[in-house]
């Protein structure tokens, strides 16, 4: 049970959006779904719950199309930034007619979210502040029946309290019921805790697909005086580097080599997620770094 | 009917069904108590029949309007339902469905109106107020019972409100893929080309030309149910109703086809 994106490719006015993707979601896991501006991320998840079209490829779930149908599109829930509610329905009528359309929606959670963030469940969706709106999204997407979430921007407009809130529900809601949940976010930092499974894209492709300890296994910060250092990295996939006087780190993805012996003047550290993310997107030839 | 379809028929229909309440509510306060309060003001409340104002509202044509218009509504509901995992295709079936039920049963009020409403307070009785209706060509085709007759005439509005809303449906699911820019533009541009048609047909009726609409003319009176002879009142009511069909599922097609292409825009 998974869904899979087959040779996924999006054009608009003939630029390539995404390029011959595939991808493969799978069930009760917690994904990051991280890339640059304008990296096709939204498109992405458009795509999946089928509001756009891709030009080519296909979409499925359990082998059963994505395209314009109920069953399928009924087991996945995508929280975008594009507001998809009408400015003159009254959030506690939204919530009545998801629970219609979806059915064993958990309206005592979303009472009970309400009264946390703080949202007043009788105004009228255009009345709220963006980080309302982002607030009111989330709480539907954490209490639909829904197994597969898709969580697009989804601290778009909310202060550090409220980020640190719906993170810690996010956590409770999944312990709970565990169930797919896809962030596509650019505050690495903050979810890098939280995801088990990433997935860049740049370049219109996927260029790290894998779980992050993983990925992290394999990425290093070198440092140390720039001849050592740079004698050290030589042969390696060298993806960024970075110059502080005559002190140099350059940061690698891949395996180091286990019988080249590290001089004494230079230290070898892990990189977190968000520094690999910058050095892996940074260049243009980036995707030629990844292996 | 499967549960989705049947919980967007119903939110469809609760939708329509309120605001059909508000267009009743607000016509009663436009063409009925603002008249009265504006004669009630200005001393005239002896030229003011309440009775014979709430008789000529012509409930059916109000209706009429509405179902062609609320039925073109199609992105915001779109967007919605696509939220919410509805696909397109029940989307478009739940809206017919909704068009269909709505549209009997204002039929049936309608006609209750205006034959026990409408007719009685213009003194008419039911025959002679068919007669002052469009069905008036055909009402006397299916013989003299007035039931019957009655009937037809409810069963030719129903299929033509049908026809409205699928008309309403069909350009609302085109504009709904146009850009608002292009939305504008085709607002402007049709009724315009539409006055050049109309003029051009018009010239080609009026003056010698080298087009011969006798064929035409002859069709269009075989769609409208004339046959050798026949007068006004005998005009065969099956045809126009087979027309209207035609020109329902016509209508319904180009809805679906359109409706079938929704996508988001931003």
């Amino acid at each position: 049970m998974s869904i899979q994106l087959q040779a996924i490719t999006q054009q608009f006015h003939g630029q390539t959006v995404l390029d011959n993707l595939n991808l493969t979601i799978e069930p009760k896991k917690i994904y990051g779904l991280l890339g640059r501006n304008g990296a096709g991320k939204s498109t992405l998840l458009n795509i999946i719950s089928n509001r756009l079209f891709p030009t080519s490829g296909t979409a499925t779930l359990d082998g059963e199309t994505l395209h314009d149908n109920d069953q399928t599109l009924g087991q996945l829930y995508l929280m975008s930034e594009v507001n998809m509610y009408n400015d003159h329905s009254r959030l506690k009528k939204l919530i009545d007619s998801t629970a219609l359309f979806y059915g064993d929606f958990d309206r005592a959670y979303a009472t009970q979210l309400a009264a946390k963030f703080g949202l007043n469940l009788t105004q009228r969706f255009g009345k709220l502040s963006t980080g309302y709106r982002t607030i009111f999204k989330l709480i539907i997407a954490l209490c639909v029946p829904a197994d597969y979430i898709f969580l697009d921007e989804p601290v778009l407009g909310l202060d550090a309290n409220h980020r640190e809130l719906f993170y810690q529900e996010l956590i409770d809601s999944y312990t709970n019921r565990p169930r797919t949940f896809v962030i596509s976010t650019h505050l690495i930092e903050e979810i890098a805790n939280l995801i088990e499974h990433v997935f860049i894209l740049d370049q219109h492709q996927i260029i790290v697909n894998g779980s992050v300890s993983d990925i992290l296994d394999r990425a290093y910060m070198i440092t140390g005086p720039d001849a050592d250092v740079t004698a050290y990295t030589s042969g390696l996939n060298i993806i960024g580097q970075d110059h502080l006087g005559g002190i140099t780190a350059n940061y690698v993805y891949g395996a180091l080599e286990d019988n080249r012996p590290i001089p004494d003047t230079v230290t070898v550290e892990r990189l977190d997620l968000q520094k690999l993310f910058v050095n892996l997107t940074n260049a243009k030839e980036a995707a030629a770094h990844v292996n | 009917m499967s549960t989705k379809r049947w919980a967007v028929t119903r939110y469809l229909f609760m939708e329509q069904l309120q605001l059909l309440w508000r267009t009743y509510a607000f016509i009663l306060v436009a063409f009925v108590i603002l008249p009265l309060l504006f004669a009630i003001l200005t001393g005239n409340l002896s030229h003011y029949s309440f009775g014979s104002t709430l008789t000529d509202l012509g409930i059916g044509a109000v209706f009429g309007f509405f179902i062609l218009v609320t039925m073109s509504l199609t992105y915001d509901n779109f967007k919605l339902f696509i939220q919410n995992g509805i696909s397109r295709k029940t989307y478009c079936q739940a809206k017919v469905i909704n068009l269909i039920g709505l549209s009997f049963g204002m039929e049936i009020i309608s006609a209750l109106y205006n034959f026990l409403v409408t007719a009685p307070a213009r003194g008419h009785s039911g025959q002679a107020f068919l007669d002052t209706t469009v069905y008036s060509l055909y009402d006397h085709f299916l013989g003299t019972n007035l039931f019957v007759n009655i009937l037809g005439y409810m069963a030719f509005n129903w299929i033509f409100f049908i026809g409205l809303g699928l008309t309403g449906m069909a350009i609302g699911s085109i504009f709904a893929l146009l850009t608002k820019f292009a939305r504008n533009i085709a607002i402007i541009a049709i009724p315009v080309l539409g006055f050049f048609l109309l003029v051009f047909l018009s010239n080609t009726s009026t003056s010698p030309s080298d087009y011969n609409l006798d064929g035409l003319v002859n069709f269009l009176k075989f769609l409208m149910g004339y046959h050798a002879n026949a007068q006004p009142g005998y005009f065969n009511p099956t045809m126009p109703m087979l027309t209207m069909m035609v020109g329902c599922v016509i209508m319904g097609a180009i809805a679906y086809y359109f409706n079938q292409k929704l996508k988001l825009k931003k």
